[in-house]
């Protein structure tokens, strides 16, 4: 489903940050673990398209979207990644509405109107759907960064830490919703986070991020059943391994 | 309204509003280019864009004279055309791009910065093409920056002395402008007329800036 193997050197400062990413992973949602600064971010950038590596490959579903050695580098407009960012990045200056027909471009007029009231629907936003982004709630704003990202109907949905800017018991349900959304649209996902409680909700597959090398590509399922809880199995993760 | 004075105001007011037009198509796209793209020697198309700043217009005028003047370097070219920029209004308007560039230049670059990738790459994510990316998202959100580059540029734009004196002349009805006439009122002692001059260019200057002001004011955009 997902294979990546990419490096990327970034200037950080005075020093430079060397991201080595490879793993490949076979079920349809794969969460990416790791704590801030591990290169999560700069990964799914790299996957989207955002980011173009110094070398190495990606293909997500068998379609090659970046070959440094074949030089082919989709950009990102075509890869067809429905992107979910971690502050949203709605557009402050369009409405709801228009945020969600952004994708929408090519589309009738028509048909592009009743996708739109369709999504509205769905996520519950129609009331809002004349205001600009500044008006509504944090909660909301997730649920239309959401919809903006599906009403293309994407190959492919990447969640950039896409609870962290919730407050805790607005979280709980907006992680409910969004597993009921990702598993009623069956659309393979990929989610990073910092949080064991979302690794515990959303991993298939899991990818261990420290210091921008993967530590573990692990089958979630699998593997969990033999700990206590998620946050015992990350821990033990995420410590050196004994030698 | 005696016939020079009218003709001063018009011209000032084309040369000023054209050398801004011109300069805002090339400066915008160039600032939004350089914010965004590492081009090679992008430090020192930085600072040639800024330069017009802190030369002397008459050096700037020297310069373009060097350039499109009839023994200049694309003069010939130029004359094989049928364009003569020297002792032209057209002329006017090139000085007046130059000295205006800069203003509208910094400030869209400043404003181009400031605008957040995340929301360029979420267009791009939904399928935008780089038009796109810059006509529906950066160029909206740059816009306070970039219009009020753009009013500075205007306004320095009716203020265009020096450099158009150099490739314009000073011709009452083709190339004088309320500057220019402004000086020759004043050396030819007729100081009345020059103080008459100084405060219609004043005023002028000050409708357009409030008016600009009272236009673009974000309590006004809804």
């Amino acid at each position: 489903m997902f294979r990546v193997d990419v490096e990327k050197t970034f200037p950080r400062g005075k020093e430079t940050f060397s991201l080595r990413v490879a793993f490949e992973t076979d079920s349809r949602v794969l969460v990416i673990f790791g704590p801030s600064g591990s290169g999560k971010s700069l990964t799914l950038q790299l996957m989207a398209g955002m980011l173009t590596p110094d070398r190495g490959r990606i293909a997500i579903d068998n379609h090659v979207l970046f070959d440094a050695a074949a030089k082919v580098n989709l950009p990102a407009r075509k890869r067809r990644i429905g992107f979910v960012f971690q502050d949203y990045a709605l557009f402050p200056h369009l409405s709801v509405r228009r945020n969600i027909a952004f994708g929408l471009g090519t589309c009738p007029k028509g048909s592009q109107a009743e996708r739109v009231d369709a999504l509205l629907d769905r996520f519950d936003i129609g009331h809002i759907a004349e205001s600009l982004p500044v008006r509504i709630s944090g909660g909301q704003r997730q649920r239309v960064a959401l919809a903006r990202a599906l009403a293309m109907e994407p190959g492919v949905l990447f969640l950039d830490e896409p609870l962290s800017a919730l407050d805790p018991l607005l979280r709980r349900r907006v992680r409910n919703d969004l597993l009921e959304t990702i598993s009623r649209s069956a659309i393979p996902t990929v989610l990073i986070s910092h949080d064991p409680e979302d690794v515990e909700a959303f991993a298939k597959s899991l990818v261990v991020l420290d210091a921008g090398q993967v530590l573990h590509t692990v089958d979630y399922q699998h593997e969990r059943t033999a700990y206590n809880s998620a946050f015992d199995m990350l821990d033990r993760l995420m410590s050196p391994l004994p030698s | 309204m005696p016939h020079f004075l009218q003709d001063a105001i018009l011209i000032t007011l084309k040369v000023a509003s054209l050398s801004t037009a011109v300069s805002f198509c090339f400066s915008v796209p160039l600032a939004y280019i350089m914010s965004r793209r590492a081009l090679p020697g992008r430090r020192l198309i930085d600072s040639l864009c800024t330069l017009p700043i802190v030369l002397p217009p008459t050096v700037l005028g020297f310069f373009l004279l060097v350039l499109v003047g009839r023994r200049g370097v694309l003069g010939a070219w130029l004359a094989d055309l049928g364009v003569n920029l020297i002792f032209s209004w057209q002329g006017a308007v090139l000085a007046a791009t130059v000295v205006v560039f800069p203003l509208i230049y910094k400030s869209a670059r400043g404003a181009f910065d400031g605008v957040d990738r995340n929301l360029e790459n979420a267009a791009r994510s939904l399928g935008a093409n780089e038009a796109r990316v810059f006509c529906v998202i950066a160029l909206p959100q740059a816009r306070s920056g970039i219009i009020a580059g753009t009013l500075l540029a205007f306004a320095r734009g009716m203020g265009e002395f020096g450099a158009t004196l150099m490739i314009a002349g000073n011709i009452p009805g083709k190339t004088q402008t309320l500057a220019l006439a402004i000086y020759d009122a004043f050396a030819a002692g007729k100081d009345g007329q020059a103080a008459l001059l100084a405060a219609i260019t004043s005023a002028l200057c000050l409708v357009i800036l409030v008016s600009a002001d009272w236009f673009f004011t974000p309590s006004r955009q809804g």
